[in-house]
């Protein structure tokens, strides 16, 4: 049995190591307390700086670097193998006689065999009239015959309307913003082909060359804005003649 | 008479359906719990059981099964997963982050950054994930593209500092839960920055040591053909583009036991 004294010491020793466990404990405790306390209040907006490297390690990295590629790939949203694409065109004719003002209808027709290619036709019925030379060259011709005096009949020759077979190529593609309702996508083309035009004098033989840009607005419904040059030749009481328009439509077409 | 016993129908047919809809909340969390626990097959049953009732809106049954999926490793389904999320739901930003870090995991680096450069557009900037940033600097570190590591910690920055800003006023204010949203958001971004400097010190230490080789393994493909259009990337961002990128990267340079760089192309399957 321990004495007294040796009692005391062994109760001193014990609280001694109590008192040390107790101390190690509250400090673990209170510093894990605090890292919390900070993650919980964390301030990233003084360390983001340190986020970056200085020029050189940029310069650097940049000459070590490979050259990744990254694009945007888009489905097409309207498919064009082996789609049939009708429409109506009003068109204007530039050039030609110059005497008379043409305007035209018609319509197109397309056979889409894929997006670069189609083959199709075009119709256009042209409606004319005399420019303002035109009438004063008539009206003083009129005017002369009426007294009497020498006149010069003005020699005319103008379009009734024509069909041309054409083949498309449509080797360019983009997409617009369609006043933020939506985007459609389009293609600019090339065209050319040839067929007849039957004029006030008769049939003769013409082609045609030009492009355009056509919208595909939804699976069913495009748009066209045609520019091309179509040549021919008339024929007027001193002979036939060379005749250079440029004929430029407008259509609305319908995908079936 | 008629009118009060349809009336008396309609309600027991609406407090039925509050109850099956309340019987099916129950469900999916019993799921979650049962995930959480590493029961991962029950779970799986629960949510496919819930899937057959369309009691659970669609999206975030295919979000909760990706990420049980993910959690087990089978990354190809958990992509199945993540894929079948629209992205007119609430949750496509997030399937775009975790499809993300899934695709990491696969090692398939090109279909990371495609997939990443649509949650980095600036449209998103005030509501995606800082992790983003990380598994995007994370991509780039193992491809060797320590340029693109240093454009993408700038990004970082630019995007995250007006979202501090926000984030340090909600702590600041009288509410409890816009101060816990503010510290947790604050803790979240305090956590990525530490990562990316870990990942910059790595970037610094092989600048140092690494000499210029071309000589690398081509990842991905970019489609072409009369079918696709293509558009380059720059700064403007086309809604209907999002969603729609593809990468090809070049690995690391690659070395063999002996110390010289291997720069045989990859066999084709």
């Amino acid at each position: 049995m321990n004495s007294p004294k040796v009692r005391s010491l062994q109760l001193t020793k014990a609280l001694l190591y109590i008192g040390y466990a107790v101390v190690l404990t509250w400090s673990l405790s209170s510093a894990a307390a605090q890292q919390a306390t900070e993650s919980e209040n964390a301030n990233p907006k003084s360390k983001i700086d340190t986020l970056g490297g200085n020029p050189e390690l940029v310069r650097r990295a940049k000459y070590l670097s490979p050259t990744n590629k990254t694009e945007i790939v888009q489905k097409r949203e309207v498919d064009r193998h082996w789609r049939l694409e009708m429409g109506l065109n009003y068109g204007l004719v530039g050039g030609g006689d110059p005497y008379i003002n043409t305007q035209s209808v018609g319509g197109n027709l397309d056979l889409h065999i894929n997006p670069h290619w189609s083959v199709g036709v075009r119709y256009a019925n042209f409606t004319n009239s005399l420019t303002s030379e035109g009438t004063r060259v008539f009206n003083d011709a009129s005017n002369s015959a009426a007294l009497g005096q020498p006149y010069t009949q003005p020699a005319v020759d103008y379009p009734k309307n024509s069909t041309v077979g054409v083949i498309n190529f449509y080797p360019i593609y983009g997409k617009l913003n369609m006043f933020d309702l939506g985007v459609a996508q389009f293609d600019i083309y090339l065209l050319g082909g040839a067929g007849q035009i039957v004029l006030n004098s008769g049939s003769t033989s013409t082609w045609t060359a030009g492009g355009g840009i056509g919208l595909w607005m939804s699976q069913h419904l495009t748009s066209r804005f045609e520019v091309r040059y179509q040549s021919y030749t008339d024929q007027i009481y001193s002979g036939p003649r060379n005749e250079n328009t440029v004929i430029s439509t407008l259509s609305i077409g319908f995908l079936l | 008479m008629i009118l009060k016993t349809l009336g008396r129908i309609l309600a027991i047919a609406i407090i039925q359906s509050a109850s099956a809809q309340n019987a099916s909340a129950g469900a999916f969390d019993r799921a979650l719990e049962l995930a959480l626990k590493n029961q991962t097959t029950q779970a799986l049953a629960i949510l496919n059981e819930l899937d057959t009732k369309k009691q659970i809106a669609a999206d975030l049954l295919h979000l909760t099964r990706a990420r049980i999926y993910f959690q087990t490793e089978k990354l190809d389904a958990a992509l199945e997963e993540y894929n079948q999320i629209p992205e007119r739901s609430a949750f496509w930003l997030t399937s775009i982050d975790e499809k993300a870090q899934a695709l990491g995991r696969k090692g398939r680096y090109a279909d990371v950054i495609a997939t990443l450069q649509t949650a980095m557009a600036p449209m998103f900037a005030d509501r995606v994930s800082p992790e983003i940033y990380f598994t995007a600097a994370l991509t780039n570190l193992k491809i060797c593209d320590y340029a693109t590591v240093f454009k993408v910690t700038e990004k970082f920055k630019t995007q995250m500092k007006p979202r501090i800003d926000t984030l340090q006023t909600e702590v600041a204010s009288n509410k409890p839960n816009l101060q816990l949203h503010g510290r947790n958001g604050l803790k979240e971004i305090d956590g990525v920055i530490n990562k990316l400097q870990v990942i910059e010190a790595e970037v610094i230490e092989r600048i140092s040591l690494t000499k210029k080789n071309d000589n690398r393994l081509e990842q991905g493909q970019i489609a072409s053909g009369s079918d696709v259009m293509k558009f380059k990337v720059n700064d403007e961002v086309w809604l209907d583009e999002l969603g729609k990128y593809q990468a090809q990267v070049k690995e690391c340079p690659t070395l063999n036991v002996s110390g010289k760089k291997i720069t045989k192309k990859r066999a084709s399957i």
